[in-house]
């Protein structure tokens, strides 16, 4: 059959062509864009990560029978010496923070987000460095100022040149630029999920011994339960504050079971001095889907909108299949003189088919768009914390419009079935 | 002569509900290759409904059915679909042009359905056409045509696929008298030229113009003219 055939077959039925096409795009775009944000909210950036990653928690929280909740920050002591339990594994003691950066030679300052964390963070989240490398180790314990800035940051700073080797104020301090990353993007943030998991990845990123002894203050939660005096800073890290997060990776399972011995008979020694009163299951080592699931990155109502969504794509076929079913009745009579010029059944449907195929590709094509209006609509209403899961990714928005396919070729077996079987086709004069 | 439509016993009936309707029942003759056979009979004998019958348009309950040597009592919708576009032609009263196609495309839809290449196809329709006398008109859209030209763009239809019969349904029905002279003339031409042509018409005097006129009333053949041409070969 001839595509000019199955053009003018459809301009014939003009308006419901178009019904066909808006119905299509409108339930595509709906569906589209809450299953995008829901693709990427629900994705785990850590499921690929061939060794074997754990967030720590300690349970050293409030006996009070009442409260179920199970801390998910450490305190200063606590993550601190579970670092001298790694051994040979990697460790990344973190915790989030904001600085006044300003490049020497420049008046202006910009306040960027900042993470202070131990160096192995940088491949346990698979960063990647444009320019120069990570602290090492020995940097981070003598607290030496040196920084690692996100290509955001070094586009603001040093307009994107390669900076290593120069030096950069932050808070009013000198650090000495020694990496530079290339666009490095979590959605979820899975390393840092408490405050907003949707948040962009840091602009700079410090080490956590030279953050502390720089009081950089934490910007996340600060949280505790002990009647505890306070007067700074300084009294943060003698008390049971709860407020870093320690993620940990293994290479084997050795590794992880002599990490789980060693934290084990920390919180026993612990005990013993009178902390870990709830008695139940005083620390765990969480896998990144665990603590994605633990902290509900994907709320009930994402669920719910995507429900609503898809009840409306379905609704919308259903109107495609009362469509067509309309359409074909009036087309019974050109359609039998298909039949009486030679045409079978198969071909007949065939052609029907077909003609359904180049209007549910016009409304993908629509539906795709409307999918992209959607999610840039949802960024502005959302905000910028939004900007990261209401992002252009091609992979939902395919695997919605191959639903959406998949969805109006069983809408149309029905009126097509009935259609090509009916006696009524026959011609009579 | 050999027959090219062999019709033993045919028996056709509607069942609606619990009443049933016979519309033939035991219709038994033969049309020869190159006859131009009519069959005549009062509105509501069965012509039309035997018509469509031969052109394999619907199924019958008895008897049995040959065309071009081929028994089609038992042949799947594929193959008989595949016998209707190879060896039959239709004409009908209405013409049954598709309105959304222009002339050239309508012509050549036959074609378009056997597979063939659409160039070949262009150029089979364009040929057809031109016999036609609506060389000029190819590109026009049916409704923009007069009555008798729709008929003959229906007729080039009918010939694209050279058939070896053509069945037309009252193809003078819609036409004024002058018109159905031409259309008849146009069939007797056809006809002189090899091709089968089986009509169905209620006006005696387009029958006349037959080889042969086959009368119908209630579902039965009541008169045969003339009578030494009803043997099958």
């Amino acid at each position: 059959m001839r595509l000019s055939t199955l053009v003018c077959n459809l301009k014939s039925q003009s308006l419901v062509s178009v019904l066909v096409v808006l119905l299509i795009a409108t339930g595509l775009g709906a569906f589209g864009t809450t299953y995008s944000v829901y693709h990427i909210m629900s994705s785990n950036p850590m499921s690929d990560v061939q060794h074997d990653t754990r967030y720590v928690t300690i349970d050293d929280w409030s006996p009070d029978k009442d409260l179920q909740w199970t801390p998910p920050l450490l305190s200063y002591q606590d993550g601190t010496a579970l670092l001298q339990f790694l051994g040979a594994s990697k460790g990344a003691l973190t915790y989030d923070s904001k600085l006044v950066a300003q490049h020497p030679n420049s008046s202006y300052v910009y306040e960027l987000t900042t993470r202070a964390t131990t160096p192995d963070f940088f491949s346990i989240f698979h960063t990647q460095f444009k320019y120069g490398a990570p602290w090492s180790f020995e940097e981070d314990v003598n607290r030496t100022a040196v920084v690692v800035l996100s290509s955001h940051a070094n586009k603001v700073l040093f307009d994107s040149s390669d900076s290593v080797g120069q030096l950069v104020y932050l808070d009013g301090k000198v650090y000495t630029v020694v990496g530079v990353l290339t666009e490095f993007e979590m959605t979820p943030k899975v390393y840092d999920l408490h405050v907003d998991p949707y948040a962009a990845t840091e602009d700079l990123y410090i080490p956590f011994h030279t953050a502390i002894e720089h009081d950089v203050l934490p910007h996340g939660r600060l949280l505790g339960w002990r009647d505890e005096p306070m007067s700074g800073f300084r009294d943060v890290l003698t008390t049971s504050m709860i407020w870093l997060q320690l993620w940990v990776q293994f290479d084997s399972k050795q590794d992880m079971e002599a990490f789980n011995t060693a934290l084990a008979g920390y919180t026993e020694q612990q005990s013993l001095k009178g902390r870990m009163l709830r008695g139940h299951k005083q620390f765990e080592l969480l896998s990144s889907a665990q603590w994605l699931e633990r902290n509900q990155v994907v709320n009930g109502d994402s669920k719910l909108l995507l429900m609503l969504a898809i009840v409306f794509l379905v609704i919308c076929l259903v109107c495609v299949s009362a469509l067509l079913f309309a359409s074909y009745a009036t087309r019974r009579r050109a359609l039998s003189v298909y039949r009486a010029l030679g045409a079978s059944k198969r071909y007949v449907s065939s052609m029907l088919f077909a003609e359904l195929t180049l209007l549910a590709l016009g409304g993908c094509v629509l539906g795709m768009l409307l999918t992209a209006l959607g999610l840039s609509y949802m960024e502005k209403l959302y905000g910028s914390s939004y900007q990261q899961v209401a992002s252009l990714d091609l992979t939902p928005i395919v695997i919605a419009a191959v639903c959406c396919l998949f969805g109006v070729i069983l809408a149309s077996v029905l009126p097509i079935s009935q259609c090509c079987h009916s006696k009524s086709i026959y011609i009579r004069r | 002569m050999q027959s090219i439509i062999k019709v033993n016993a045919l028996s056709k009936y509607y069942d609606v509900g619990s009443i049933r309707t016979q519309v033939f029942k035991s219709l038994s003759f033969c049309v020869n290759e190159g006859e131009f056979v009519s069959i005549v009979g009062p509105s509501g004998a069965g012509k039309t409904t035997l018509l469509n019958t031969i052109g394999l348009l619907e199924r019958f309950q008895s008897g049995s059915l040959a065309l071009a040597g081929h028994d089609v009592s038992k042949l799947s919708d594929t193959k008989l679909s595949a016998m209707r576009n190879r060896y039959l032609g239709f004409i009908f009263q209405d013409f049954n042009l598709l309105p959304e196609l222009d002339v050239l495309s309508n012509v050549m839809l036959p074609l378009e359905i056997a597979g063939v290449k659409t160039q070949d196809a262009k150029d089979r329709a364009l040929y057809q056409l031109q016999r036609m006398g609506l060389q000029g008109r190819v590109h026009h859209k049916p409704y923009l045509l007069s009555g008798g030209q729709q008929q003959r763009v229906a007729i080039a239809r009918a010939l694209v696929c050279e058939p070896k019969m053509i069945l037309a349904d009252e193809p003078t029905g819609n036409l004024n008298s002058q018109m159905a002279f031409e259309i008849m003339q146009l069939l007797q031409e056809i006809n002189r030229q090899g091709t089968t042509i089986l009509m169905v018409t209620h006006d005696e005097n387009l029958s006349n113009l037959a080889s042969r006129k086959i009368s119908l009333s209630d579902g039965k053949i009541v008169e045969v003219q003339p009578q030494e041409l009803a043997s099958c070969g």
